[in-house]
Parts: C-alpha cells; sequence; structure tokens
C-alpha cells in the first residue's frame, strides 16, 4: 500500500504566448501509492487539464517528471473522461475491447475478457447494443469498463462524470471507486467538485490557483465501504472535510479581490 | 429509460392543452401523399395545356405537354430514348464510381500524412471553388468525343467532390478519439482504421449524394460540348430545333436517371451508415 506506483516530482509548466510566459503550474509533487485513489481537487482554471496531459504523457511538463512504477513499456496509463469517447458504431462489447484489440490480442479472448466485466459491472444483456441506445450513466460505465479491460498500471479519471444528472453521479461515483478497489487499480481522480472527492477519495490534494502548486493534503478517515451517499451526508467528518477544502479553494480568490 | 415510459404515461393527460396539440406534425397514409403528388403533377401540366390551348403562352417557346408524351412515345417506341438514356447513365454512373471511390479513398488517405494535407490545401481550396465544367474543353482534347471524355469530366468533378469531403471528414473527428486512440498504444495507420475511416463515413456518403447531380452534370455538359448521342446530345440538338418537346422529353429522362441513382444511394447508404 505505500509503494508508489506514480511519482509526479516538482512538476512545472510554463506556456509561451503573444504576451509573453504564463505559468500554468508553479510546483506539484506528489506520490501516488498503489491501490488508492488520489484526488486532485483546483479551482477551475487551475491548470487541471494541463496536469492531465502530462500524466497521461500528452504534454511534456517545462520542469521535473513522472515516474511510474511499471512493468509495462507505455500505456501505463489509462483515461476516462468527462465525454465516454464511445465509438458509436461499434457494439458495447466491441468498445470494451478496444485496448485489447489494439494490443494485438485476439478478437475471441478480448471478448471473453470484456463479457466478464459486462456481466460484473451491471451491463449484461447490452453486450451488443449500439451506444446511442444507452443513457449517459450507463455510457460512463461502458468508457470506464474500457479503461480497465486495457488493465493499465494508473487510471486517471478526468472529471468524468460532471456531464451526468445528479443522481446518476452519485451513483456512479461510488460504483467507479468499488470497481477501481475490487480491480486493485490505482487511480487519480481530477475533478472540482469537492463532494466528489470526499466521496471517492482516499487522498485529496488541494490545488491553488495559476500557477498551481499543493496547498494542502488531506487523509479521508472515512473508510471506502462506509461511503455510501445518505450515510456520507450525515457523517460529520464529511462535513468536516468539505468545509476545510472549500475554505482553502476560497483563499486565492479573496487574496485577488 | 424508465423517464421516457413515464413521460408517456403522463402524456394523455396533458394532451387536452390546446398550444401543445398546435406543433403536433402526423403525416396522412403514404398513399395520400402519393396521391398529393400525383395530382400536382397533373395539375401543373393540365394548367400548361390549358394555357396553350387558350393561347396564354406559345407552344413554340415553351412545349406542350400533349406533344411532350407523343414525342416521348415515340422516342420509346423507336428505341431511340432508352438508347439515349442508358448511354448518359453509363456515362455517369463509371464516372461516378471512378472519380467517388478514389476521391474518398486518397481524401481520407491525406489524414495519413499532414504535410501532405499541409502543402495540398491552397490547391485544393481552388480546386474547389473552381467551377469544375470549366474542364471541359481540356477533357474533349485529352480524352477525344467519344464515351471516355464523359467519364472523364464526370469522374474528375466527382473525384474533388469527394476528396475534399473525405478529407474536411477525416478532420472533424474528435481529436480526443484519436487521443484516446494514442493514450492506448496505438500507431496512426491503426487510428486511421479504427477511428478516422468509420467516423469520416457520414461526411464520405452525403458527398455520394451530392455526386450524383455532378455525375450527371459531367456526363450532360460532356456530351453538351461534343458529341453525337446521349441525353445531353438529344437536347442541345432539339434546342437548336425549337423542338421543345423533345428537350422536355429529355429533362423528364434525365430525372428518372438521377431519381433511379438516388435510390441506388439510399440503399448503399443503408448498407454503410447503420446507426
Amino acid at each position: 500500500m505505500n509503494t508508489p506506483i506514480l511519482s509526479a516530482a516538482g512538476i512545472g509548466m510554463t506556456f509561451e504566448s503573444a504576451s509573453g510566459p504564463v505559468e500554468a503550474i508553479g510546483n506539484v509533487s506528489f506520490d501516488l501509492r498503489e491501490g488508492e485513489i488520489l484526488a486532485l481537487v483546483g479551482p477551475s482554471g487551475c491548470g487541471k487539464t494541463t496536469l492531465f496531459n502530462i500524466i497521461t504523457g500528452l504534454l511534456a511538463p517545462s520542469r521535473g517528471g513522472i515516474t511510474i512504477a511499471s512493468d509495462r513499456a507505455g500505456q501505463d496509463v489509462g483515461y476516462m473522461l468527462q465525454k465516454d469517447l464511445l465509438l458509436p458504431w461499434r457494439s458495447v462489447i466491441d468498445n470494451v475491447i478496444l485496448g485489447l484489440e489494439v494490443r494485438g490480442m485476439a478478437r475471441d479472448k478480448a471478448r471473453a475478457i470484456a463479457r466478464d466485466l459486462i456481466e460484473a459491472y451491471g451491463l449484461k444483456g447490452f453486450e451488443d447494443a449500439r451506444p446511442g441506445t444507452l443513457s449517459g450513466g450507463m455510457r460512463q460505465r461502458v468508457a470506464i469498463m474500457r479503461t480497465l479491460a486495457f488493465d493499465p498500471a494508473v487510471v486517471l479519471l478526468d472529471e468524468p462524470f460532471s456531464a451526468l444528472d445528479f443522481q446518476t453521479r452519485t451513483l456512479l461515483q461510488q460504483d467507479v471507486a468499488r470497481i477501481i478497489s475490487e480491480r486493485r487499480k490505482s487511480a487519480i481522480l481530477i475533478t472540482h467538485d469537492i463532494g466528489e472527492a470526499i466521496t471517492m477519495a482516499d487522498r485529496i490534494l488541494v490545488l491553488s490557483n495559476r500557477p498551481s502548486t499543493v496547498i494542502r493534503t488531506m487523509d479521508i478517515q472515512i473508510p471506502r465501504d462506509a461511503r455510501d451517499p445518505v450515510a456520507l451526508r450525515s457523517d460529520q467528518r464529511y462535513n468536516d472535510y468539505f468545509v476545510s477544502i472549500w475554505q482553502d479553494l476560497q483563499l486565492p480568490v479573496v487574496g485577488a479581490a | 429509460m424508465t423517464h421516457v415510459a413515464t413521460t408517456e404515461r403522463d402524456a394523455p393527460a396533458r394532451a387536452p392543452a390546446a398550444p401543445a396539440k398546435r406543433w403536433e406534425v402526423r403525416l396522412p397514409p403514404p398513399r395520400m401523399i402519393l396521391a398529393g403528388q400525383v395530382i400536382l403533377l397533373v395539375a401543373i401540366l393540365g394548367l400548361w395545356q390549358i394555357a396553350i390551348s387558350l393561347g396564354w403562352i406559345e407552344a413554340y417557346l415553351y412545349g406542350k405537354p400533349i406533344g411532350i408524351f407523343v414525342t416521348g412515345w415515340e422516342m420509346m417506341r423507336s428505341g431511340t430514348l432508352f438508347r439515349d438514356m442508358g448511354l448518359t447513365a453509363f456515362e455517369a454512373v463509371s464516372g461516378f464510381l471512378i472519380g467517388t471511390i478514389s476521391g474518398s479513398v486518397i481524401g481520407l488517405a491525406l489524414w495519413l500524412t499532414p504535410t501532405g494535407s499541409a502543402i495540398l490545401r491552397p490547391y485544393m481550396i481552388a480546386l474547389n471553388g473552381l467551377p469544375k465544367i470549366a474542364l471541359g474543353p481540356l477533357i474533349i482534347i485529352w480524352f477525344g468525343i467519344g464515351l471516355g471524355s464523359k467519364v472523364a469530366l464526370a469522374a474528375l468533378i466527382t473525384f474533388i467532390v469527394a476528396l475534399i469531403a473525405a478529407q474536411q471528414g477525416a478532420r472533424e473527428v474528435d481529436s480526443d478519439l484519436v487521443k484516446l486512440m494514442r493514450s492506448l498504444g496505438a500507431s496512426r495507420l491503426r487510428t486511421w482504421r479504427t477511428v478516422i475511416v468509420p467516423g469520416a463515413m457520414p461526411w464520405i456518403v452525403s458527398a455520394f449524394r451530392l455526386n450524383v447531380g455532378f455525375a450527371l452534370i459531367g456526363a450532360v455538359v460532356g456530351e453538351y460540348i461534343a458529341s453525337n448521342q446521349g441525353l445531353g446530345y438529344m437536347i442541345a440538338y432539339a434546342g437548336t430545333l425549337y423542338d421543345l418537346d423533345a428537350v422536355w422529353v429529355g429533362i423528364a429522362a434525365l430525372m428518372v436517371v438521377a431519381l433511379l441513382m438516388y435510390g441506388a444511394i439510399d440503399w448503399c447508404e443503408r448498407r454503410l451508415i447503420r446507426a
């Protein structure tokens, strides 16, 4: 539980713009421990998307670097976005096997893996449905299965539920957190939703406005299996976490005003 | 899904409200629609014939429906109409197939070479804006006055349209999908096959529709410029003789060819895009 599977050391990002350099990320360091869900919470415009691109390897940081303890070269990070990015012309099962197919696994073998996932996580009977016929919540379920089927070392969740309605979002937050721990995956959740971070994460990093730095690290002491939506909201610790993160996020705004 | 069911069950209770009803679109049965379509045609032809008979307009300037039917019937009996239709349809269809398929394939392939696309970009914009029939005389000189030049003109026009549509379609595919494929470790070629080609398909198929019209333009204009058979030749020739009934027969025959081609495209579209 204590070996870091991913380390971000002194990440900084400066963009060149017409009006001179813009510092998006000041200095962000963190370790993701094996089996943990780590949430990065910050105000909008704190460089979350930039950080996402750096962690996935789509963007090289100006300073610092990411190290991933994984025996597989490349494709260490699987991600899930607000957009489900399902291919509308493929059935649910063929969307789930996308990553396996790219890796060159035989279709039958890949489908067997996908079928197990689909059955385990409540979409049995929808294997051959087209994504267009599914609800937003079901589509996001397919998206997380696609990520897990590929078996990445780290799962990166970038505001994956923000397009869903409140009820679906609440249920899915719980489900996805459960699926990730059942599969013994380590995950980073990038979000601006404080409640979501407390519901899903073991640890929360609060980021400041740009140029972003980590202003607080907080361990969530509520056991993950005791976090159902109703119980959480009547738990005094939930409120305490919420209030202190909320206050952290207000600081830079007050300072700027 | 439960949501939809609930709304439907609630609907009858709210139905009597007048404002909701105003926007309800309910088509009459298909038989009635067909009847309406026939009546419209008969009414136009009837009015036209009456206008000629009463001397409101001159038959030699406009043609007349009865004359059109007589001329058409004679041309069908002698077989010349079907020969001309067949020839023009053959030119248009072969040009369409050659141009649309090669244009779509090359347009899609350009996604694989961003440098190539960047180099070709201004030329493609210029070609897209060019009225392609301006190329007619060149094509006649290169391919002669026979069948080849008509096929070549139809192919050239449809090639440009398909090329640009396919390239645009490939570019419109969600860039996050491309990123996703990259994160899964897919090669560029793999991404092209798995995401770009199917994703661009709606654009390509909509270019098929445009190209039915363009292929016919290519064939008919080719025949206008230099030919001794085909519907384009027949229309142009009848026009010089002021035989407007024959001109109308040619136009009607072209419409029939176009309708048949659209029917074929509809059939392909249903097979290519299964939503």
